[in-house]
């Protein structure tokens, strides 16, 4: 069966975009917890638990926001996956987890860092705020790999478990960050191109 | 599915650092767990250490020098021993290199870490390099991090690009070692048990850590007697750090393995289960094991030998249930006395001998994901 | 009593990052879990930080938990019992 982009989009420091189309643009230089808050508010959410969340985890739950506040999926839940590709892993807050313990004068492990300190826990964020129960995988790589998203979904659409996957990469450093996400489906409605790792690599870095 | 066969394994943990002691030490149902007192907090607690002080001769031995982190050195060796049974060429390109861990090289956070300055390092994927480079495989090797189902994935996903017929041979490596970091987390999530691990057991209050490496060697094409068919995962979509109450994802894994593996459940002989023996994650399973109609099928939980080996977990105790596989052993469960879960399941607490055909191995982790795998022997 | 309930409301709410949450929403005998105020797990280890962290008071027992942290008003309670001022 063929499958197709059915939805894309994308956060960084400068803008929010959803299918190509910008819908929020940082013109007034918001660092990320301001950012990720304003695009919260934007995108009509409301979901307390997000501002429990790490930001890696925050800037995931916005970009799956993104690609599936209007589009109403039918599939069963455990038929929708997710892949996630990051080359920072979860060291951004790796680091402040450090820092609840670096300091034996100081010593508090923070268990509501901890828990975001696996990098796909950002994944158990999406699936729990959108009822995804599919497949999972977390891939730490230098870059993005258009290819290793391509291969990994292919598989998982082939066999045929799978009906729509999610797929993103995401990075959070100190001082940048960056949330690409696209939808597969079998679906040729609203479709942005056939689904092929050329295609992923096009909208990646085009827009 | 096309069989991918394991044609070498190794593991090291707090039992030794061969194949063979594990064997020895696991048929004597004998545990590697010991009271030590580690981190600032310095409480007393039953870890699966491993001997580093031993470990140096063989890392001496694959001159592995101070440019690599402890971390690397045991990934390489755990790489080189399994690569040494299965006699393949690890500088192949038709070799791929798949690592899984949860936290690498997280100790270089620490400034006074000698390798800290190596910024780069802490990357996984860095480390990962650093690893495969040893071997000069020219590929760039993945990285999977999936919290406790690492393993398990990264050795599901080298099976499937030898069955994509990407390459010949895949050296599946799983490791994770017991840092200051990861063991105050687990502190402060109040996870811990006091006593060495109890898993399924009345009494089980929580996990013991561990830290291990081991490596499966994949190969399409030259035939061994144990094989991967099939594996898959499935998210709770419940809680991130806590199991679904009525086995939702592992339900799913293992119903869709199944499937993909082509054969019926009631065809499983014999089952490694994640076991953890935190309340929650062993009353999750029996329930799932329930619901699949698995509750009569032998099932151990090899924590209670080496511990909680995150990263490694899932390719230590799958090198450990192809071994029992090749020797139609049911594994004990080292630390169990009595079912203390709500559903009755069959837990084998000392070793026997059955025919074993067809074997599930079963891991959940963090973020809600649960996977299980089936193995095949001819 | 007032006063330490309505100091442990402000760090409640910033240390379990109860956004647009102010103290006076808060009634210290509403349950702070489940159907009270539906803290989860995580933020029962966070509270139990809370308590080390700021008012010197190690809870080890997590059955001792329960009750300690029923509601806001029962934290207070217990800080009160056993800090010497």
């Amino acid at each position: 069966m063929d499958h197709y982009i059915t939805a894309f989009g994308r956060i960084n420091s400068t803008q929010a975009s959803r299918n190509g189309k910008r819908f929020w643009s940082n013109q007034e230089g918001l660092k990320l917890a301001d950012s990720l808050k304003a695009i919260y508010k934007i995108l009509g959410m409301n979901y307390l638990k997000f501002f429990k969340m790490d930001e890696m985890s925050k800037l995931g739950v916005l970009g799956a926001e993104i690609l599936l506040k209007d589009l109403n999926l039918t599939y069963q839940a455990h038929e929708i996956g997710i892949l996630m590709l990051t080359s920072e892993s979860s060291l951004f807050t790796d680091q402040k987890y450090f820092e609840t313990i670096s300091d034996s004068q100081n010593y508090f492990p923070s268990p509501s860092l901890f828990v975001y300190t696996l990098p796909n826990i950002v994944m158990g964020e999406i699936a729990i705020k959108n009822n995804l129960k599919g497949e999972n995988i977390c891939f730490v790589q230098d870059q993005f790999k258009s290819h290793l998203l391509f291969d990994y979904a292919n598989y998982l659409l082939t066999r045929g478990s799978q009906k729509a996957l999610l797929l993103a990469f995401i990075d959070v450093t100190k001082n940048d960050y960056e949330c690409f996400m696209i939808l597969i489906e079998n679906n040729i409605k609203n479709n942005f191109g056939s689904f092929t790792s050329s295609r992923i690599e096009e909208l990646y870095c085009n827009e | 599915m096309q069989e991918i066969y394991l044609i070498g394994e190794s593991m090291i943990s707090a039992l030794g650092s061969s194949l063979e002691i594990h064997q020895e030490k696991i048929t004597q149902n004998s545990s590697g767990l010991q009271i030590h007192s580690l981190g600032i907090s310095e409480t007393e607690l039953p870890l699966g250490l491993l001997n580093w002080a031993l470990l140096e001769n063989d890392f001496q031995a694959l001159k592995l020098n101070e440019t690599y982190s402890r971390f690397e050195k045991l990934m390489v060796l755990a790489a080189q021993q399994a690569v040494a049974k299965a006699g393949i060429d690890p500088s192949s390109p038709n070799c791929i290199f798949i690592i899984s861990t949860t936290k690498g090289n997280i100790e270089l956070l620490d400034p006074k870490h000698p390798l800290h300055d190596q910024s780069s390092r802490i990357h996984l994927w860095s480390s990962a390099q650093q690893i495969s480079r040893y071997f000069n495989n020219p590929n760039e090797p993945m990285v999977i991090s999936n919290a406790c189902v690492s393993g398990v994935m990264a050795l599901n996903w080298g099976a499937e690009l030898l069955r994509m017929k990407k390459y010949e041979t895949a050296i599946v490596i799983g490791g994770d070692i017991i840092s200051h970091f990861v063991l105050s987390g687990f502190q402060s999530f109040k996870s811990l048990s006091a006593k060495a691990c109890k898993p399924f057991d009345r009494e089980r209050d929580g996990l013991s850590l561990g830290e291990a490496s081991a490596c499966i060697v994949f190969s399409r094409t030259q035939l061994a007697d144990i094989a991967l068919l099939a594996g898959a995962s499935h998210n709770d979509a419940n809680h991130i750090s806590g199991p679904s109450r009525t086995a939702e994802g592992m339900y799913y894994a293992v119903k869709d393995a199944i499937s993909y593996a082509e054969i019926d459940l009631n065809q499983i002989d014999s089952i490694s289960a994640h076991g953890t023996a935190t309340p929650y994650n062993d009353e999750m399973e029996a329930i799932g094991l329930q619901r699949l109609g698995l509750q009569n099928v032998p099932t151990h939980s090899l924590k209670g030998f080496w511990g909680h080996t995150l990263g490694a977990a899932g390719i230590i105790e799958s090198a450990a249930l192809a071994w029992s596989m090749r020797v139609n052993a049911l594994l004990p469960t080292c630390g169990f006395k009595e079912l203390g879960v709500s559903v009755p399941i069959e837990i084998s607490d000392t070793i026997s001998y059955k025919p074993i055909h067809y074997a599930l191995k079963l891991a959940s982790g963090f973020s809600g994901i649960n996977s299980a795998l089936i193995f095949k022997k001819s | 009593m007032d006063e330490l309930i309505h100091q442990l409301k402000i760090e409640i709410i910033s240390c379990l990052n109860l956004e647009g949450l102010s103290p006076e929403e808060i009634d210290a005998t509403q349950p702070l879990f489940n159907e009270g105020l539906g803290l989860d797990s995580i933020d029962a280890l966070e509270l139990i930080v809370l308590m080390d962290k700021t008012y010197g008071l190690k809870i080890v027992e997590a059955s001792k938990g329960k009750e300690i942290f029923y509601s806001v008003g029962t934290m207070a309670k217990y800080i009160m019992e056993n800090t010497k001022s």
